[in-house]
């Protein structure tokens, strides 16, 4: 079955007891994307990944994976889809190859040999219970089990959390390698931007459970910049409304004379606008926003996102 | 092969416009030169650890700007040509910084004949300079 | 699965079979020398004429004996430990461990990981059953005494699907609690709740653990039809309801 979306999220809704932990979110991930989830700690992204593996059940909205409806067909989605979690979540008395005899019964397809060297290349031991790995050894050896199935789904849930540089860099690297030059689709969620940035095509930030945004991230930094407006004089406070109140202008700062903001779309189009306007301007400066810029300015109350 | 490549995540400018930069760079001082074969997606990906679609995209913009092709059972290489491509391309990055200057003139409030008379100088200038030497 | 549930019950198994089987050899054991120490004894003397009566048909037979301490009473109270421990941590220590998210996470229905431990756990109960059971008999006849196989064999059955009572009960629990040590209170103070009527007079039938160690069975006088039918449907009980609370159950 042919989709292009890997992930298809409509207006999920996802109680917690009495706490609303995701509130009418929608998104879609594309096929063959790599696709960062970003949020701060308890925004949301967890709750996500377990609706979408049916872990939790939802309390409105749906979501669709790989053309299957996550509620009615989650064995379908749970048969095409490699899961790494955040949490220790293998089971630590077992060794690695009687860890894989499980993975296999509970398998559809199973594929020893994926999973064989990828516990070559990180150098597992086969004879110790997982119990003793270090953090790194149990995120390197959930992602080699994770391939054994064959999956067109990765999902991974902070997989690098707790790592050193190196070892992130190294699982990242193995991830890249492996699966997306295979086509297939990696969704991952994580609050170490650095890792996102460089990795993925395209991110999707959550915060209180709703989205502020979803976009190719190339895409992002050519169109969200920061235009930074010096006046001659002083603008009067309807000149500043007004300057909010443009269309493409997400957010805006004021200081005396300076006034900073937020955009997205054609910032030339608007440079012009602005500089059509009546009040003098002393300066216009267009500045470049990388992913924690965007991300800060997001999680900034009163941005209006898309 | 991509030692002279350096990509920086961080930065606010896209990967892939990074490395259409650096690899058309790279073109302009010879470290790549005709016929040239640039590594696979899988191998850049692999090697600097971003996604294989961002190297695809910069593959598809140097592709379309003439810089490069890919050619049955070679993979991608430098074309024969891309000398005149980067010459257009560099043509075209002038064409603009001049849209510039006159857009910059007219907010600094510097009216057409001003403009005009500086310009004329300035070709007046540099052709005699090259007529006398 | 099955491999990786053994694996992980393998403690409780060894120092359940080790322990259940030493005190059902031991307590068979110890007949002649109780007997004897109690004939002999002068404070059996001074004990008041109906539990001097009951004193003596205790002892009167290794049968009786045998029965009403193995099968009614030591047995079930540590088999139905044993049963709690093994039910209680079926799905709550997967929980607190974290280990349940690996779990659910493959393509593998609830009931059927549900179904698949269960069984694990009864077979494991059952193994330690039939070796205990196996040791009563085989003191018995190093000793001498009368060997009632068949009363033996079919209480032993009995008591079995009494245990499942429990651990469907301790699974019930592990299903709604998701905390180990709550599920196994619970499983516990049940059964300790359903022997009430048993010390009612008048209550029999309504005991519940009366039916697990039905004394008439023992003795081979009837095939216990009733007992069986009775027991098997109050271990499936906790079971089927455990099925659709653990379909529905979020982590």
């Amino acid at each position: 079955m042919a989709e292009t979306a890997a992930i298809e999220i409509t207006n999920l809704v996802v109680n917690y007891g009495k706490h609303r932990a995701v509130d009418g979110l929608s998104f879609t991930v594309p096929a063959g994307a790599i696709f960062g989830f970003l949020g701060k700690n308890g925004s949301g992204k967890t709750t996500t990944i377990k609706a979408i593996l049916g872990l939790r059940k939802l309390d409105g909205g749906s979501i669709r994976v790989l053309g299957y409806d996550a509620v009615t067909q989650s064995m379908e989605v749970r048969a095409r889809v490699g899961y790494v979690s955040e949490v220790n979540s293998l089971y630590d008395y077992l060794t690695i190859p009687q860890l894989c005899a499980f993975c296999r019964s509970v398998s559809r397809q199973w594929n020893q040999q994926v999973v064989d060297r990828y516990v070559r290349v990180f150098g597992l031991p086969t004879t110790t219970t997982v119990g003793r790995f270090s953090k790194g050894m149990k995120s390197q050896l959930a992602l080699s089990l994770a391939l054994g199935s064959n999956p067109d789904l990765l999902i991974l849930d902070e997989p690098t959390a707790g790592l050193d540089p190196v070892a992130r860099h190294d699982f990242l690297n193995k991830l890249v390698a492996e699966i997306a030059a295979e086509g297939k689709t990696v969704f991952f969620s994580s609050h170490i931007l650095s890792e996102v940035e460089a990795v993925a095509d395209w991110v999707a930030i959550i915060r209180d459970g709703t989205l502020v945004i979803a976009d190719e991230l190339d895409h992002l930094k050519q169109t969200q910049k920061v235009l930074k407006l010096t006046y001659a004089e002083l603008p009067p406070p309807a000149e500043v409304e007004a300057l909010r109140s443009l269309p493409n202008v997400m957010s805006l700062a004021q200081e005396g004379r300076s006034v900073r903001l937020l955009t997205q779309g054609d910032v030339e189009a608007l440079t012009q606008t602005i500089q059509a306007r009546p009040h003098a301007l002393r300066d216009v400066d267009t500045v470049d926003l990388n992913l924690e810029d965007l991300f800060l300015e997001y999680m900034k109350e009163g941005s209006n996102g898309r | 092969m991509p030692n002279w490549l350096d990509v920086n995540p961080r930065s606010g400018v896209p990967i892939y416009v990074q490395l259409v930069q650096q690899i058309t760079h790279a073109m302009e001082i010879g470290i790549l030169r005709s016929g040239d074969q640039l590594p696979t997606v899988r191998q850049l990906a692999s090697e600097l650890t971003i996604a294989p679609n961002t190297i695809v995209k910069a593959y598809d913009e140097l592709a379309h700007l003439g810089l490069i092709e890919s050619r049955q059972g070679v993979g991608t290489v430098v074309t024969a040509n891309f000398n005149g491509a980067l010459r257009e391309q560099q043509r075209e990055v002038l064409f603009e910084r001049l849209r510039v200057v006159v857009r910059d003139a007219a907010n600094l409030n510097i009216n057409e004949l001003e403009l005009r008379t500086h310009f004329d100088a300035e070709l007046a200038r540099f052709y005699r300079a090259q007529q006398d030497g | 699965m099955v491999v990786k549930e053994l694996i992980e019950a393998r403690w409780k198994l060894i120092a359940g079979a080790v322990v259940i089987t030493l005190v059902s050899a031991v307590l068979a054991g110890f007949y002649d020398v109780l007997k004897q120490s109690l004939s002999g004894s002068s404070s059996l003397q001074q004990l008041p004429q109906t539990l001097h009566n009951q004193v003596q048909q205790l002892l009167g037979s290794f049968g009786v004996y045998a029965w009403s301490q193995w099968f009614s009473k030591t047995g079930p109270e540590l088999l139905a430990v044993l049963a709690a421990i093994l039910g209680a941590s079926l799905i709550a220590s997967e929980v607190s461990k974290g280990t349940i998210f690996f779990l659910l996470s493959k393509p593998i229905s609830r009931e059927r990981v549900l179904l698949v431990k269960y069984a694990v756990s009864a077979l494991i109960l059952l193994g330690i059953m039939v070796l205990s059971s196996a040791a009563l008999l085989v003191t018995a006849a190093i000793l001498g005494y009368p060997q009632n196989v068949y009363g033996v064999a079919v209480s032993t059955l009995l008591l079995w699907l009494g245990m499942l009572f429990v651990l469907g009960l301790a699974l019930l629990f592990s299903v709604l609690f998701k905390d180990v040590l709550r599920s196994l209170v619970g499983a516990l103070v049940i059964p300790l709740v359903l022997s009430i009527p048993g010390y009612l007079h008048g209550w029999g039938a309504w005991n519940l653990t009366g039916y697990w160690a039905d004394f008439p069975t023992y003795l081979g006088q009837s095939f216990p039809i009733k007992a069986l039918i009775i027991c098997l449907i109050a271990a499936l009980v906790p079971l089927v309801a455990a099925i659709p609370l653990f379909r529905k159950q979020a982590y």
